[in-house]
Protein backbone atom coordinates (compact mmCIF):
# COMPACT_ATOMS: atom_id res chain seq x y z
CA UNK A 1 0.00 0.00 0.00
CA UNK A 2 1.17 3.24 -0.81
CA UNK A 3 -0.07 6.51 1.25
CA UNK A 4 0.28 9.65 -0.29
CA UNK A 5 -0.20 13.00 1.55
CA UNK A 6 -0.42 16.69 0.81
CA UNK A 7 -1.80 17.94 4.30
CA UNK A 8 -5.10 19.34 4.97
CA UNK A 9 -5.02 22.89 3.52
CA UNK A 10 -3.78 23.70 0.09
CA UNK A 11 -4.72 21.58 -3.19
CA UNK A 12 -1.76 19.86 -4.35
CA UNK A 13 -2.87 18.40 -7.82
CA UNK A 14 0.25 18.38 -9.81
CA UNK A 15 1.59 15.63 -7.44
CA UNK A 16 -1.69 13.61 -7.21
CA UNK A 17 -2.53 13.37 -10.99
CA UNK A 18 0.84 11.87 -10.95
CA UNK A 19 -0.14 9.32 -8.50
CA UNK A 20 -3.30 8.72 -10.24
CA UNK A 21 -1.66 8.25 -12.99
CA UNK A 22 0.86 5.55 -11.87
CA UNK A 23 -2.12 3.72 -9.71
CA UNK A 24 -3.87 3.55 -13.15
CA UNK A 25 -1.37 1.46 -14.44
CA UNK A 26 -0.62 -0.21 -11.35
CA UNK A 27 -4.34 -1.53 -10.14
CA UNK A 28 -2.47 -3.68 -7.70
CA UNK A 29 -1.30 -1.66 -5.46
CA UNK A 30 -3.55 -0.21 -3.06
CA UNK A 31 -3.28 4.11 -3.01
CA UNK A 32 -5.09 5.98 0.01
CA UNK A 33 -4.74 9.80 -0.21
CA UNK A 34 -4.99 12.77 2.06
CA UNK A 35 -5.89 15.23 -0.58
CA UNK A 36 -6.94 18.30 1.28
CA UNK A 37 -9.00 20.26 -0.26
CA UNK A 38 -9.10 19.84 -3.73
CA UNK A 39 -11.85 20.05 -6.20
CA UNK A 40 -9.93 17.16 -8.90
CA UNK A 41 -11.77 13.68 -9.12
CA UNK A 42 -8.88 11.15 -8.83
CA UNK A 43 -10.24 7.70 -9.92
CA UNK A 44 -7.37 5.70 -8.67
CA UNK A 45 -6.80 6.58 -5.47
CA UNK A 46 -8.81 6.03 -2.50
CA UNK A 47 -9.18 10.07 -1.35
CA UNK A 48 -10.32 11.39 1.53
CA UNK A 49 -9.76 15.34 2.36
CA UNK A 50 -9.24 14.72 5.99
CA UNK A 51 -7.68 11.58 8.35
CA UNK A 52 -8.35 12.29 11.83
CA UNK A 53 -5.16 11.33 13.57
CA UNK A 54 -5.75 7.51 14.45
CA UNK A 55 -6.18 7.31 11.07
CA UNK A 56 -3.43 9.22 9.31
CA UNK A 57 -1.30 7.08 11.52
CA UNK A 58 -2.30 3.80 10.50
CA UNK A 59 -1.80 4.71 7.30
CA UNK A 60 1.36 5.60 8.06
CA UNK A 61 2.51 2.36 9.87
CA UNK A 62 0.82 0.13 7.26
CA UNK A 63 2.53 2.06 3.71
CA UNK A 64 5.14 0.83 2.08
CA UNK A 65 6.16 4.21 0.77
CA UNK A 66 4.76 7.44 1.36
CA UNK A 67 4.47 10.22 -1.12
CA UNK A 68 4.29 13.45 0.10
CA UNK A 69 4.74 17.43 -0.22
CA UNK A 70 7.55 18.51 1.80
CA UNK A 71 5.72 19.44 4.84
CA UNK A 72 7.87 19.26 8.18
CA UNK A 73 4.97 17.17 9.47
CA UNK A 74 4.92 14.40 6.83
CA UNK A 75 8.42 14.11 7.52
CA UNK A 76 9.22 13.78 10.81
CA UNK A 77 6.12 11.64 11.01
CA UNK A 78 7.91 9.02 7.64
CA UNK A 79 11.26 9.21 9.53
CA UNK A 80 9.54 8.04 12.97
CA UNK A 81 7.79 5.60 10.98
CA UNK A 82 11.11 4.63 9.32
CA UNK A 83 9.10 4.40 5.70
CA UNK A 84 10.85 5.29 2.54
CA UNK A 85 9.39 9.01 1.81
CA UNK A 86 9.04 10.77 -1.45
CA UNK A 87 9.25 14.40 -1.42
CA UNK A 88 7.51 16.89 -4.03
CA UNK A 89 7.90 20.22 -3.08
CA UNK A 90 5.08 22.63 -3.59
CA UNK A 91 5.72 25.54 -6.06
CA UNK A 92 4.51 28.77 -5.61
CA UNK A 93 4.96 29.52 -9.38
CA UNK A 94 2.06 26.85 -10.11
CA UNK A 95 0.20 28.55 -6.82
CA UNK A 96 0.67 25.93 -4.83
CA UNK A 97 2.13 27.69 -2.22
CA UNK A 98 2.40 30.91 -1.07
CA UNK A 99 6.47 30.74 -1.28
CA UNK A 100 9.24 28.39 -2.15
CA UNK A 101 9.97 27.42 0.82
CA UNK A 102 9.28 23.51 0.61
CA UNK A 103 11.99 24.02 -1.93
CA UNK A 104 14.44 24.75 0.76
CA UNK A 105 12.86 21.96 3.00
CA UNK A 106 12.98 19.54 0.52
CA UNK A 107 16.86 20.09 -0.34
CA UNK A 108 17.84 19.93 3.16
CA UNK A 109 15.97 16.64 3.95
CA UNK A 110 17.52 15.25 0.49
CA UNK A 111 20.38 14.17 2.73
CA UNK A 112 17.98 11.42 4.93
CA UNK A 113 18.32 8.37 4.05
CA UNK A 114 14.25 7.40 3.44
CA UNK A 115 13.79 10.25 1.55
CA UNK A 116 13.94 11.16 -2.09
CA UNK A 117 13.01 14.52 -3.67
CA UNK A 118 11.64 14.56 -6.86
CA UNK A 119 11.08 17.84 -8.65
CA UNK A 120 7.96 16.95 -11.26
CA UNK A 121 5.05 14.40 -12.73
CA UNK A 122 7.58 12.97 -14.56
CA UNK A 123 9.99 12.04 -11.95
CA UNK A 124 7.15 10.17 -9.80
CA UNK A 125 6.95 6.67 -11.67
CA UNK A 126 10.77 5.85 -10.90
CA UNK A 127 10.80 7.01 -7.98
CA UNK A 128 7.97 5.01 -6.80
CA UNK A 129 9.86 1.47 -8.40
CA UNK A 130 12.71 2.23 -6.74
CA UNK A 131 11.19 2.76 -3.46
CA UNK A 132 8.51 -0.33 -4.16
CA UNK A 133 12.19 -2.59 -5.34
CA UNK A 134 13.63 -1.19 -1.85
CA UNK A 135 11.34 -4.57 -0.40
CA UNK A 136 11.58 -4.73 3.48
CA UNK A 137 14.40 -2.79 3.88
CA UNK A 138 14.33 -1.35 7.48
CA UNK A 139 14.73 2.35 7.53
CA UNK A 140 16.24 3.89 10.66
CA UNK A 141 13.46 4.97 12.65
CA UNK A 142 13.81 8.03 14.58
CA UNK A 143 13.08 7.77 17.92
CA UNK A 144 9.87 9.53 19.19
CA UNK A 145 11.65 10.52 22.51
CA UNK A 146 14.26 13.14 22.01
CA UNK A 147 17.87 11.84 23.82
CA UNK A 148 18.90 13.74 26.61
CA UNK A 149 21.76 15.12 24.58
CA UNK A 150 19.88 16.61 22.25
CA UNK A 151 17.43 18.09 25.32
CA UNK A 152 20.53 19.11 27.08
CA UNK A 153 21.98 20.81 23.89
CA UNK A 154 18.04 22.62 22.73
CA UNK A 155 18.00 23.43 26.98
CA UNK A 156 21.73 25.16 26.40
CA UNK A 157 21.04 27.01 23.31
CA UNK A 158 16.67 28.31 24.50
CA UNK A 159 18.60 29.59 27.70
CA UNK A 160 22.08 30.76 26.84
CA UNK A 161 22.18 34.48 26.79
CA UNK A 162 23.44 35.02 23.66
CA UNK A 163 20.71 33.68 22.34
CA UNK A 164 17.61 35.02 24.21
CA UNK A 165 16.47 37.45 21.90
CA UNK A 166 16.96 40.19 24.65
CA UNK A 167 16.48 43.06 22.31
CA UNK A 168 13.48 42.30 21.42
CA UNK A 169 11.54 41.89 24.03
CA UNK A 170 12.91 45.02 25.26
CA UNK A 171 11.69 46.57 21.79
CA UNK A 172 8.52 45.35 22.50
CA UNK A 173 8.17 46.53 26.26
CA UNK A 174 9.36 50.12 25.26
CA UNK A 175 6.87 50.52 22.79
CA UNK A 176 4.80 49.44 25.18
CA UNK A 177 5.15 52.43 27.50
CA UNK A 178 5.63 54.65 24.64
CA UNK B 1 -8.83 -8.50 -12.26
CA UNK B 2 -11.53 -5.90 -11.04
CA UNK B 3 -12.63 -5.68 -7.82
CA UNK B 4 -16.09 -5.57 -6.74
CA UNK B 5 -16.16 -4.82 -3.17
CA UNK B 6 -14.01 -4.20 0.14
CA UNK B 7 -14.53 -6.39 3.18
CA UNK B 8 -13.50 -4.69 6.88
CA UNK B 9 -12.24 -7.17 9.44
CA UNK B 10 -12.05 -5.41 12.59
CA UNK B 11 -10.03 -7.77 15.31
CA UNK B 12 -8.87 -7.31 18.24
CA UNK B 13 -6.16 -9.94 19.66
CA UNK B 14 -7.60 -12.54 16.65
CA UNK B 15 -4.50 -14.08 16.43
CA UNK B 16 -6.19 -17.88 17.17
CA UNK B 17 -8.75 -16.92 14.43
CA UNK B 18 -7.56 -14.38 11.90
CA UNK B 19 -5.75 -16.96 10.20
CA UNK B 20 -8.33 -19.62 9.00
CA UNK B 21 -10.70 -16.84 8.95
CA UNK B 22 -8.46 -14.80 5.88
CA UNK B 23 -7.20 -17.69 4.07
CA UNK B 24 -11.50 -18.58 3.26
CA UNK B 25 -11.52 -15.24 1.88
CA UNK B 26 -8.43 -15.03 -0.58
CA UNK B 27 -9.94 -13.67 -3.96
CA UNK B 28 -8.05 -11.20 -6.00
CA UNK B 29 -11.87 -9.45 -6.48
CA UNK B 30 -12.28 -9.05 -2.61
CA UNK B 31 -9.87 -6.07 -1.25
CA UNK B 32 -9.79 -7.02 2.24
CA UNK B 33 -8.80 -4.60 4.88
CA UNK B 34 -8.03 -6.18 8.29
CA UNK B 35 -8.18 -3.25 11.48
CA UNK B 36 -6.02 -4.95 14.25
CA UNK B 37 -6.81 -2.79 17.41
CA UNK B 38 -5.30 -2.43 20.52
CA UNK B 39 -3.87 -6.26 20.11
CA UNK B 40 -1.46 -7.91 21.91
CA UNK B 41 -0.86 -10.71 20.38
CA UNK B 42 0.12 -11.16 16.66
CA UNK B 43 -3.27 -10.59 15.01
CA UNK B 44 -1.20 -8.39 12.44
CA UNK B 45 1.32 -10.61 11.49
CA UNK B 46 -0.77 -13.82 11.24
CA UNK B 47 -2.93 -11.72 8.96
CA UNK B 48 -0.56 -10.29 6.63
CA UNK B 49 0.90 -14.58 6.36
CA UNK B 50 -2.69 -15.74 5.52
CA UNK B 51 -3.90 -13.24 3.36
CA UNK B 52 -0.59 -11.33 1.84
CA UNK B 53 -2.35 -9.51 -0.70
CA UNK B 54 -4.57 -7.94 2.17
CA UNK B 55 -4.17 -4.39 3.73
CA UNK B 56 -3.38 -4.81 7.46
CA UNK B 57 -3.91 -1.35 10.23
CA UNK B 58 -2.50 -1.27 13.18
CA UNK B 59 -4.15 1.14 15.69
CA UNK B 60 -3.23 1.59 19.57
CA UNK B 61 -6.79 2.68 20.11
CA UNK B 62 -9.11 0.02 20.97
CA UNK B 63 -12.97 -0.50 20.08
CA UNK B 64 -14.69 -1.80 17.08
CA UNK B 65 -15.94 0.96 15.66
CA UNK B 66 -12.79 2.94 15.78
CA UNK B 67 -11.34 0.22 13.70
CA UNK B 68 -14.31 0.59 11.25
CA UNK B 69 -13.64 3.79 10.88
CA UNK B 70 -10.17 3.93 9.94
CA UNK B 71 -10.71 1.26 8.13
CA UNK B 72 -12.63 2.88 5.33
CA UNK B 73 -10.28 5.15 4.74
CA UNK B 74 -9.19 2.11 2.52
CA UNK B 75 -12.44 0.89 1.10
CA UNK B 76 -12.46 0.88 -2.64
CA UNK B 77 -14.26 3.70 -3.84
CA UNK B 78 -17.97 3.62 -5.59
CA UNK B 79 -17.68 -0.12 -4.50
CA UNK B 80 -19.99 -2.02 -1.56
CA UNK B 81 -18.44 -2.40 1.70
CA UNK B 82 -18.62 -6.19 3.67
CA UNK B 83 -18.75 -5.96 7.31
CA UNK B 84 -17.02 -8.97 8.95
CA UNK B 85 -15.97 -10.48 12.30
CA UNK B 86 -12.64 -12.05 12.76
CA UNK B 87 -13.93 -15.10 13.70
CA UNK B 88 -16.67 -16.16 10.88
CA UNK B 89 -16.02 -19.02 8.32
CA UNK B 90 -17.03 -17.85 4.88
CA UNK B 91 -16.05 -17.74 1.52
CA UNK B 92 -15.58 -15.02 -1.17
CA UNK B 93 -18.34 -17.02 -3.11
CA UNK B 94 -21.18 -16.44 -0.31
CA UNK B 95 -20.05 -12.70 0.05
CA UNK B 96 -20.59 -12.57 -3.37
CA UNK B 97 -24.43 -13.65 -3.24
CA UNK B 98 -24.42 -10.97 -0.59
CA UNK B 99 -22.94 -8.30 -3.11
CA UNK B 100 -25.35 -9.76 -5.83
CA UNK B 101 -28.52 -8.52 -3.43
CA UNK B 102 -27.37 -4.69 -3.41
CA UNK B 103 -28.42 -4.40 -6.94
CA UNK B 104 -31.81 -3.65 -5.33
CA UNK B 105 -31.12 -2.94 -1.71
CA UNK B 106 -29.20 -0.55 0.40
CA UNK B 107 -28.03 -3.37 2.69
CA UNK B 108 -27.56 -7.81 3.03
CA UNK B 109 -27.24 -9.88 5.09
CA UNK B 110 -27.17 -13.87 4.94
CA UNK B 111 -28.38 -16.87 7.12
CA UNK B 112 -25.92 -17.27 10.16
CA UNK B 113 -25.19 -20.84 11.24
CA UNK B 114 -23.60 -21.59 14.83
CA UNK B 115 -20.69 -23.69 15.33
CA UNK B 116 -21.69 -25.49 18.35
CA UNK B 117 -18.99 -27.89 18.31
CA UNK B 118 -17.03 -28.65 21.27
CA UNK B 119 -19.25 -26.52 23.24
CA UNK B 120 -20.98 -27.41 26.92
CA UNK B 121 -25.05 -29.02 26.65
CA UNK B 122 -26.15 -25.73 28.24
CA UNK B 123 -24.80 -23.47 25.52
CA UNK B 124 -25.93 -25.66 22.66
CA UNK B 125 -29.47 -25.65 24.00
CA UNK B 126 -29.28 -21.94 24.08
CA UNK B 127 -28.17 -21.96 20.63
CA UNK B 128 -30.85 -24.22 19.91
CA UNK B 129 -33.51 -22.19 21.38
CA UNK B 130 -31.75 -18.65 20.02
CA UNK B 131 -31.97 -19.54 16.45
CA UNK B 132 -35.76 -19.76 16.45
CA UNK B 133 -35.66 -16.61 17.01
CA UNK B 134 -37.74 -14.99 13.48
CA UNK B 135 -34.66 -12.51 13.39
CA UNK B 136 -33.05 -16.08 12.32
CA UNK B 137 -35.20 -16.71 9.80
CA UNK B 138 -35.27 -13.15 8.21
CA UNK B 139 -31.05 -13.57 8.54
CA UNK B 140 -28.92 -12.74 11.17
CA UNK B 141 -27.77 -8.78 10.93
CA UNK B 142 -24.54 -9.15 12.30
CA UNK B 143 -21.22 -10.78 11.84
CA UNK B 144 -21.35 -10.95 7.67
CA UNK B 145 -23.36 -8.11 6.47
CA UNK B 146 -22.89 -5.72 2.97
CA UNK B 147 -23.92 -2.02 2.34
CA UNK B 148 -23.91 -0.47 -1.02
CA UNK B 149 -21.29 2.05 -1.51
CA UNK B 150 -23.93 4.66 -1.06
CA UNK B 151 -25.02 3.35 1.99
CA UNK B 152 -21.47 3.56 3.29
CA UNK B 153 -20.76 6.73 2.41
CA UNK B 154 -24.15 7.88 4.46
CA UNK B 155 -23.23 5.59 7.11
CA UNK B 156 -19.19 6.78 8.01
CA UNK B 157 -17.69 8.01 10.42
CA UNK B 158 -20.12 5.28 12.58
CA UNK B 159 -20.57 6.94 16.30
CA UNK B 160 -19.27 5.26 19.08
CA UNK B 161 -21.64 2.92 19.87
CA UNK B 162 -21.36 -0.68 21.86
CA UNK B 163 -23.94 -2.44 19.40
CA UNK B 164 -22.59 -1.55 16.30
CA UNK B 165 -23.90 -4.59 13.85
CA UNK B 166 -27.47 -3.06 16.04
CA UNK B 167 -26.42 0.42 14.77
CA UNK B 168 -26.34 -0.10 11.30
CA UNK B 169 -29.16 -2.50 10.83
CA UNK B 170 -31.40 0.24 12.46
CA UNK B 171 -30.01 2.27 9.76
CA UNK B 172 -32.29 0.82 7.74
CA UNK B 173 -35.38 0.40 6.68
CA UNK B 174 -36.91 -3.19 7.25
CA UNK B 175 -37.33 -3.61 3.40
CA UNK B 176 -33.85 -1.93 2.43
CA UNK B 177 -31.93 -4.84 3.69
CA UNK B 178 -31.84 -7.97 1.33
CA UNK B 179 -31.78 -11.25 2.84
CA UNK B 180 -30.37 -13.73 1.20
CA UNK B 181 -30.78 -17.27 2.09
CA UNK B 182 -27.98 -18.86 0.64
CA UNK B 183 -25.34 -16.93 1.79
CA UNK B 184 -24.27 -18.51 4.99
CA UNK B 185 -21.94 -17.94 7.26
CA UNK B 186 -20.35 -20.02 10.75
CA UNK B 187 -19.65 -18.39 13.89
CA UNK B 188 -18.09 -20.19 16.38
CA UNK B 189 -20.06 -20.48 19.60
CA UNK B 190 -19.21 -19.78 23.34
CA UNK B 191 -17.89 -23.52 24.60
CA UNK B 192 -18.81 -22.57 28.00
CA UNK B 193 -22.26 -21.14 29.59
CA UNK B 194 -20.52 -18.69 31.53
CA UNK B 195 -18.37 -17.07 28.21
CA UNK B 196 -21.98 -16.94 27.22
CA UNK B 197 -23.63 -15.00 29.32
CA UNK B 198 -20.81 -12.43 29.16
CA UNK B 199 -21.22 -12.14 25.59
CA UNK B 200 -25.23 -12.31 25.64
CA UNK B 201 -24.34 -8.95 28.63
CA UNK B 202 -22.39 -7.40 26.15
CA UNK B 203 -25.16 -7.12 23.47
CA UNK B 204 -27.63 -6.57 25.46
CA UNK B 205 -25.91 -3.80 26.83
CA UNK B 206 -25.14 -2.22 23.79
CA UNK B 207 -28.82 -2.47 22.66
CA UNK B 208 -30.00 -1.02 25.48
CA UNK B 209 -27.32 1.79 24.89
CA UNK B 210 -28.72 2.20 20.89
CA UNK B 211 -32.66 2.68 22.54
CA UNK B 212 -31.34 6.16 23.64
CA UNK B 213 -29.55 7.53 20.13
CA UNK B 214 -32.73 8.00 18.61
CA UNK B 215 -32.59 4.65 16.16
CA UNK B 216 -35.65 2.39 15.06
CA UNK B 217 -36.14 -0.40 17.93
CA UNK B 218 -35.80 -4.05 17.26
CA UNK B 219 -38.80 -6.63 17.34
CA UNK B 220 -38.63 -8.58 20.66
CA UNK B 221 -38.62 -12.26 21.33
CA UNK B 222 -42.24 -13.07 21.65
CA UNK B 223 -42.69 -14.34 18.07
CA UNK B 224 -40.14 -16.85 19.29
CA UNK B 225 -41.84 -17.90 22.42
CA UNK B 226 -44.82 -18.36 20.27
CA UNK B 227 -43.19 -20.70 17.94
CA UNK B 228 -41.89 -22.58 21.15
CA UNK B 229 -44.68 -23.08 23.25
CA UNK B 230 -46.47 -25.36 21.40
CA UNK B 231 -43.73 -27.59 20.87
CA UNK B 232 -42.69 -29.17 23.65
CA UNK B 233 -39.44 -31.20 22.61
CA UNK B 234 -38.25 -27.50 22.51
CA UNK B 235 -39.13 -26.24 26.35
CA UNK B 236 -36.17 -27.75 27.72
CA UNK B 237 -33.67 -25.86 25.28
CA UNK B 238 -36.28 -22.67 26.17
CA UNK B 239 -36.05 -22.59 29.59
CA UNK B 240 -32.28 -22.45 29.79
CA UNK B 241 -32.42 -19.64 26.86
CA UNK B 242 -34.67 -17.36 29.11
CA UNK B 243 -32.84 -18.36 32.33
CA UNK B 244 -29.95 -17.08 30.56
CA UNK B 245 -32.22 -13.99 29.20
CA UNK B 246 -33.32 -13.64 32.72
CA UNK B 247 -30.05 -13.67 34.82
CA UNK B 248 -28.02 -11.56 31.81
CA UNK B 249 -30.90 -8.80 32.66
CA UNK B 250 -30.86 -9.21 36.17
CA UNK B 251 -27.38 -8.39 36.06
CA UNK B 252 -27.91 -5.28 33.95
CA UNK B 253 -30.24 -3.95 36.28
CA UNK B 254 -27.88 -4.55 39.31
CA UNK B 255 -25.13 -3.00 36.94
CA UNK B 256 -24.36 0.80 38.50
CA UNK B 257 -24.25 3.15 35.25
CA UNK B 258 -21.05 3.57 34.87
CA UNK B 259 -19.65 -0.20 35.49
CA UNK B 260 -18.24 -2.51 32.73
CA UNK B 261 -17.53 -0.31 29.86
CA UNK B 262 -14.81 -3.08 28.76
CA UNK B 263 -15.55 -5.45 25.92
CA UNK B 264 -16.87 -8.48 27.11
CA UNK B 265 -16.00 -11.00 25.04
CA UNK B 266 -15.86 -14.81 23.86
CA UNK B 267 -12.32 -15.93 24.83
CA UNK B 268 -12.85 -19.63 24.63
CA UNK B 269 -12.76 -20.01 21.30
CA UNK B 270 -9.60 -17.89 21.03
CA UNK B 271 -6.18 -18.78 22.85
CA UNK B 272 -6.21 -22.70 22.45
CA UNK B 273 -3.95 -22.91 25.42
CA UNK B 274 -7.18 -22.51 27.89
CA UNK B 275 -8.46 -26.06 27.12
CA UNK B 276 -5.47 -27.42 27.79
Amino acid sequence: MIFATVGTQLPFDRLLSALDGWASANPDVPVIAQTGQTRTPFSHLQCQAHLDQDGFAAMMAQAKVIVAHAGMGTILSAAEAGKPLILMPRRAAFGEHRNDHQLATAAEMAVLSNVTVIEDAADLAPALQDALAGGETVQPRLPAIASAPLLDALKAFIWNEDSRPIRSSRAIGSGVRA
Amino acid sequence: MTQIATVLIPAFNEAAMIGRTLAALDDPRLRLVVIANACTDDTADVARRAAPRAIVLETARPGKINALNIGRFCTLPDLPVVFMDADLDTTPAQIAMLLAALDHAEAACGRMEIDTAGCSPLVRAYMRAWTLNPYFEKGKFGGLFAVSAMAAARLFPLPQVTADDEFIRRSFAAEDIAFVPDCSFTARAPRDLATLIRVRRRALRGAHALSGTGQRRGSGARAMLRHALPRPRLWADLAVFVAVMALVRLQLALEPATAATAWERDTTNRPVELHR
